[in-house]
């Protein structure tokens, strides 16, 4: 994680779009991790989720002069080819699609059992942060950017209206962003 | 649509999340062009989410890091190297239906002229195949109509045959039979019915002979020694013939007779083409 040098986007994107292998490892030390973080919601094997994101950080190399800045940000580019590598991945092994992600309070419930206080803002804080999401809102906000779900599978794996799909991933990107400016 | 429509749709979230259809795409990304507030909306919303995969983050092992940038290192600026090879195998190894990179846009390409091929295709057999249907669905159209004027035909029919039986039953109706007399070439015979009250006339010529090409029967009324016109009476068709038809209207009348005429009638009657006659009793 320490990179001695720091890029901006920009500047990231020219450089690896020149075939930076400094650059590149820049990318994989600040977004790696994340999209690992990605991968492992969906895929239960430590393993196999390295492989997948090795395999994912690959193509992002190989792919890299298709990125357009003009329609997203990088990790938004990145986490669609890491997202769909980790499904097409799934179901060449034979797992059939469904999710590890669940509405269940209990799968949030580590977070959100501490109050959220103005206490020191480590990660663990943003954690306790994140507990003030409500359960459905974050399996609504997983399953529509990691899981690769279409929104009919969502609204079946939370058992709500298509329509509300759409309003429930507003309201949550919402609540997320009020957590994630507060920290 | 406004802007703060367009923010509040929950649209722009979808489209980050890879979830919104083509066209939908197509359209955010237009807004995206058109309204700094729109990219600042995707913008902010994208940023969100990179924030929380963060903080869902989860260091891999240190060995990746080593292998990844080898394998990077080694394909070197191309990526075309005999290592890059190895690496492709193993990505193979993970994915068996991993197609190359490079050729992608190529099969993407060619696969949409096929799809667009195919859907053109299944648009034109879809159209032949609607036009069969909209002629059946004409024809039936107008067999019912066909259907349905008959049947109307049918009820006017009956209804006037309703009206006439009733008459028939007032007490008011006279019957005079018509019998056949020398001139009639076969045998002939028509029933008169008159109200006596109304003075309406009706004749069934059900029993007269075919009339001759070019003829007509002609029903006339004796009042006071004298024949008076009281109406064609109809052969044409089996439904004039088995019809009773109503003629003219008298209000005395000694007798009946009916005249083979030429065709539209005569002012007078040619005596000895009479065929049949009655007297009121």
């Amino acid at each position: 994680m320490a990179a001695t040098v720091k890029y901006s986007e920009d500047e990231l994107v020219m450089l690896v779009k020149q075939r930076d292998q400094q650059a590149f490892a820049y990318l994989y030390d600040n977004y790696g991790a994340a999209l690992n973080g990605v991968i492992t919601k969906l895929v239960d094997d430590n393993t196999l989720a390295e492989d997948i994101l090795q395999e994912s950080f690959l193509k992002i190399w190989n792919n890299f002069a298709n990125y357009d800045a003009s329609k997203g940000r990088l990790f938004t580019w990145m986490l669609n080819i890491t997202r769909n590598l980790t499904i097409d991945t799934l179901r060449s092994k034979g797992y059939k699609k469904q999710s590890k992600i669940s509405a269940d309070e209990n799968s949030v419930s580590v977070y959100a059992d501490s109050s959220y206080g103005a206490e020191s803002f480590d990660s663990l804080g943003i954690k306790k942060y994140l507990g003030s999401l409500k359960p459905e809102q974050r399996a609504v906000v997983d399953l529509a950017y990691f899981s690769g779900f279409t929104q009919d599978e969502i609204a079946g794996q939370l058992g709500i209206p298509l329509g509300t799909v759409k309003t429930r991933m507003r309201t949550a990107l919402i609540e997320l962003r009020k957590v994630l400016q507060n920290k | 649509m406004e802007i703060n429509e367009i923010i509040s749709s929950g649209l722009l979230e979808l489209y980050v999340a890879g979830l919104a259809s083509e066209a939908e795409c197509r359209q955010v990304e237009q807004w995206a062009a058109q309204f700094p507030a729109v990219k600042e909306e995707l913008n902010a919303i994208e940023t969100a989410l990179e924030s929380y995969a963060r903080n869902i983050a989860i260091q891999p092992s240190p060995g990746i890091r080593e292998k990844l940038m080898a394998n990077i290192a080694s394909a070197g600026n191309t990526g075309k190297t005999a290592d890059s090879v190895a690496a492709e195998n193993i990505i193979t190894a993970i994915r068996p239906a991993k197609t190359p990179v490079v050729a992608m846009w190529k099969r993407l390409a060619a696969a949409s002229v096929l799809l667009l091929a195919g859907s053109a295709v299944f648009s034109i057999l879809l159209f032949n195949k609607n036009k069969d249907k909209e002629n059946e669905l004409a024809a039936a159209k107008t067999e019912i109509n066909k259907t349905q004027a008959a049947l109307q035909k049918l009820q006017e029919a009956h209804v006037s045959a309703h009206h006439d039986m009733e008459e028939m039953l007032s007490g008011d109706i006279v019957k005079v039979a018509l019998k056949k007399t020398a001139n009639a070439p076969e045998d002939c015979t028509a029933s008169i019915f008159w109200n006596k009250k109304t003075g309406e006339v009706y004749i069934d010529p059900c029993q007269m002979a075919n009339t001759p090409g070019g003829k007509t029967y002609q029903l006339w009324a004796i009042v006071n020694g004298k024949p008076v016109d009281a109406g064609i009476v109809k052969m044409g068709t089996p439904e004039d013939r088995y019809s009773i038809q109503k003629m003219k209207i008298f209000e005395k009348a000694e007798g009946f007779a009916v005249t083979l005429e030429k065709e539209g009638g005569s002012p007078v009657p040619t005596l000895e083409q009479t065929y049949v006659t009655g007297k009121v009793v």
